[in-house]
Order: structure tokens, then C-alpha cells, then sequence
């Protein structure tokens, strides 16, 4: 009966004692903590290094050393091509056949200005930002059954990507985000509804600097009349006609740029966008506009 | 008995070792259910917004609709619309136009395409297979129909296919998308 009353009791406290966590966790009663360690006699003993040997001595080799072998860290030639991969900015690819076929079955408005956003938008082109995707690298597969007219900003395109968007009378511009500003155009519709002002977009890094003024790349920061003068030598040097887009009914779309400092196409940035009451905060304040000027 | 011993010195000096760390009789049972431990204030918890307007910076508010319309082509259409009809589709991507008298049905994906698909199966992907999907009707009429096909264009190829009825998926053994999907777009599907 003893244990009977025993088990009873200790169900009766174990419903009444708060669960167990760290800040009621005690040692057992009784229960002294040896503060030091003895020598010798006195509870040294080896000292938890074994006995004999290296390990006992406790003169080790050093670190990587294989007892004559020849060792593995000077086992295999470096590939130094591979130094800094991981570190890299990559731009994901996207067709221009893959690009044709969004406008035919009209997931992207041609008759718009396109860039990230509308390309996010569709769902079927998808990025990494904290995986340091750039954003979208235009490829030529499909360059000669691409008849679209755009107005297509990209992240990294090639020359003949270049001459077919421009032998059909559209323009391209290569434009760099920063990763803070590629989390807001990769997912626009997340980026209104959290409240953040827009921010302002960063300078490219130092070996980006080139690509990104140079007017054959179509940069962003390039001078607007040297690539125009680009544009006609690439019709040149690709054998078509380059049709004037100063005569065209779409003008004002094919020439809409981005500010260096904007990230959205008539939004500028440090406004608040309210997508519930449908209204735009716009700073006031001298110093914040400052800020988001330059 | 050894046990039992230990035990019970533990029970005795337990209880009261509870006794002087919690400040609470257990025998009485009178612990509260909640632990009162002081909750450690994140940086999320700390509040957004003050009541002190002297804590903002000036700000207007506009509601020009031409502002607003550069708002709305940012956001995601909410549905995947049917693709308006055009002259020319340069991509090779037809809209859907059946024969009127086929006795199965191909439905195209969400996405308006064929779905055709190949899939990597086996140690290392290296197993190929060939998936068409979403047949309803006659799905033998249709099997034979490809195989037929891929008599003509891979004469040497022996094809091997499996058919679900039920779900109405055709397995091919090997990669037979791009004959696949030419036949399907040629017959309308």
C-alpha cells in the first residue's frame, strides 16, 4: 500500500509543479560542483589526454599534416577561375522566344513599358534575390522569330539580343538594382501592401560601372545621344534599317526611362502608396527629399 | 532498496529545495497554473506607431488618378485571362482549335500550353520519360495515334507506352516531346 500512496502523491505534485524549463531546472540536492581539477594524486590522473604517445605529450602535429603523406590540402591543383563564384552576380535567363510567347498569350502588355515588374508579374520568370540574382539576362534563342515592338529595360542583354528588339523598332536599356530594390520589384504587389516607402535606387558596384555607362551595352547611365549613334551602327553592322521611332505613334512609350534614381515607372521614390484608400504620401520634409534626390 | 532510499532523500530534499526556489507551499497546492516569467521585449514587439506627431515628418497626400493608373500596372493580374485573338502568334503558339469529330479531348494547361511533359526518373535523372496529360474521351484512340507518329519519325525507336485511363495520362518511355507536341498542334489541339 506504501508504494500505492507513493505513486498517488507523486501524481499529485507532478499536477501542481509548473513544467520544467530552464528557469526551474536545478541541480540534484546534495549535488557539490568539484571547482578545480587535481594534480597528480588527486584526481589528475592524465588529465583526459590518454596515455603515451603525441596526444599524451600533447605535442601535435600541425593542422593538415598526414604523417608523410602527401596532404590533402596540397593534393589538388587550385582552379583560381572558381575564386570569388560563389560571391558573383548571376542573371538568371529569359529567351526571347520565351519572351514572344508571354506577349502572344498576352501575359505582357507590349503596348507598356517593360521591365521586372512585368516580368515577375507573370509568374513564369522567378528570381533569387538573397541567392544574388540581378535580375533577368535577355538571351538571343528565338531572335528570329521575334517580331514584338517593346520598350524592354533588362539586367544584362548581348549584341544580337540588342539588334533583334531594335530591328522591329523597339528600344532596350540595361539598368542595375540594387538587392533592396530587386525585393521590391520582384514582388510589387508584397512591396505596396507592407507600407515601406520606395526606395531609392543604389549606384552599381565599381566593376559594374563600365557595363552600365557604355552606350554599346545600351546602359542606363550612358549618354542618350552617343546610343542613339549606337543604335545606327548596329543596324550597320547587322544589315537592317533602323526604323525611326521619333515618327512613331508610340513614341512616348518607346522613350519612357527610368530616373538613375527610381525604381518604378512614374512613382518616385520616398512615396508611401496606400493600395486600401488609394492614395500616395509624398514627403514633405527638406532634408528627406534631399535624400531621396541624390 | 538502494533506490528507494535515494529516492525518498530526493522527495524530502526536493520539496523543500522547490519550496525556497518557487516561494510557493506545493503541498498546498497552491502554484499558480501560469509561471510568471518576465517576457524579453523583441524589436518586433516594440510599438510603430507614436502618439507623439512631433515624431513624423510633414507629408501630402494625392489622389491623382494618373498617378494612380502607374500603381495598378504594377500589380499581378489576379487570373490567368484567356489570350485575345491576333493575326500572327511569331512564338509557334496556336490557340486551341479541335477537330469537330476526335473521339478524345487534349485540355491545354493553366498556362495555355500542351501538356506535354518529359520527366527524369532513376539514379541520376537518367531514365526519360514522356508524359502527356489531361486526355479525356477515346485515351486508346490517341495512343495509337502516336505511336503511329513516332513509327514515322523514330522508325528504329521500339516505343513502349503505358496508359492511365482513369487519370488520363499516356507514359512514354524515352524523350518524345517535341514529336508529341508538333502532332498534337498540327491536329489543333
Amino acid at each position: 500500500m506504501a508504494s500505492h500512496r507513493g505513486y498517488e502523491k507523486a501524481l499529485s505534485m507532478l499536477r501542481t509543479l509548473p513544467r520544467v524549463s530552464l528557469y526551474n531546472v536545478a541541480p540534484t540536492p546534495n549535488f557539490v560542483k568539484k571547482s578545480k581539477r587535481g594534480r597528480g594524486q588527486h584526481g589528475g590522473d592524465t588529465h583526459g589526454a590518454g596515455n603515451k604517445g603525441a596526444l599524451a605529450r600533447q605535442s601535435y602535429t600541425r593542422t593538415g599534416f598526414e604523417m608523410g603523406n602527401n596532404p590533402y590540402y596540397l593534393r589538388f591543383p587550385n582552379e583560381p577561375y572558381y575564386i570569388g563564384q560563389h560571391l558573383r552576380r548571376q542573371y538568371p535567363p529569359l529567351s526571347l522566344g520565351q519572351l514572344q510567347l508571354m506577349i502572344d498569350t498576352d501575359r505582357i502588355n507590349p503596348k507598356k513599358p517593360i521591365d521586372l515588374v512585368q516580368i515577375c508579374n507573370t509568374g513564369l520568370y522567378k528570381i533569387n534575390v538573397s541567392g544574388l540574382h540581378y535580375g533577368v539576362h535577355l538571351t538571343d534563342d528565338g531572335a528570329d522569330n521575334f517580331k514584338a515592338k517593346v520598350n524592354i529595360e533588362v539586367q544584362w542583354a548581348s549584341e544580337p539580343v540588342i539588334a533583334a528588339i531594335e530591328r522591329n523598332g523597339g528600344t532596350i536599356t540595361t539598368a542595375f538594382y540594387d538587392p533592396r530594390c530587386l525585393h521590391a520589384l520582384t514582388k510589387a504587389k508584397k512591396f505596396l501592401e507592407s507600407g515601406e516607402p520606395i526606395p531609392k535606387r543604389m549606384i552599381p558596384p565599381e566593376d559594374a560601372i563600365k557595363a552600365y555607362t557604355d552606350p554599346k551595352f545600351r546602359g542606363y547611365l550612358a549618354d542618350p545621344d552617343k546610343i542613339s549613334w549606337e543604335r545606327l551602327v548596329l543596324a550597320q553592322k547587322y544589315g537592317y534599317t533602323l526604323p525611326k521611332i521619333e515618327e512613331d505613334p508610340d513614341h512616348e512609350m518607346l522613350t519612357a526611362r527610368k530616373d538613375p534614381r527610381q525604381i518604378f515607372f512614374g512613382l518616385e521614390p520616398g512615396w508611401v502608396i496606400n493600395l486600401v484608400d488609394r492614395i500616395i504620401l509624398k514627403p514633405t520634409d527638406p532634408e528627406l527629399k534631399e535624400y531621396y534626390k541624390g | 532498496m538502494a533506490t528507494m532510499k535515494t529516492l525518498g532523500l530526493a522527495f524530502s530534499a526536493g520539496a523543500k529545495c522547490f519550496r525556497t526556489r518557487l516561494g510557493l507551499d506545493i503541498l498546498n497546492r497552491s502554484i499558480p497554473l501560469v509561471h510568471c516569467v518576465s517576457v524579453r521585449h523583441k524589436y518586433k514587439s516594440s510599438p510603430l506607431v507614436s502618439d507623439d506627431p512631433g515624431a513624423y515628418t510633414g507629408f501630402e497626400v494625392s489622389r491623382n488618378p494618373e498617378e494612380w493608373k502607374y500603381v495598378q500596372d504594377l500589380l499581378p493580374q489576379p487570373i490567368i485571362k484567356d489570350p485575345a485573338p491576333k493575326p500572327e502568334y511569331p512564338s509557334g503558339w496556336r490557340p486551341q482549335n479541335p477537330p469537330a469529330d476526335a473521339p478524345y479531348f487534349v485540355k491545354r494547361t493553366a498556362n495555355h500550353q500542351l501538356p506535354v511533359y518529359m520527366v527524369r526518373r532513376g539514379p541520376r535523372g537518367q531514365v526519360l520519360r514522356t508524359k502527356v496529360r489531361y486526355i479525356q474521351g477515346d485515351i486508346w484512340t490517341l495512343e495509337e495515334e502516336i505511336r503511329a507518329v513516332l513509327k514515322q519519325v523514330y522508325p528504329r525507336d521500339v516505343v513502349q507506352t503505358q496508359v492511365n485511363e482513369v487519370a488520363g495520362v499516356i507514359i512514354l518511355r524515352g524523350d518524345y516531346v517535341s514529336a508529341i507536341t508538333e502532332y498534337l498542334k498540327s491536329k489543333g489541339w
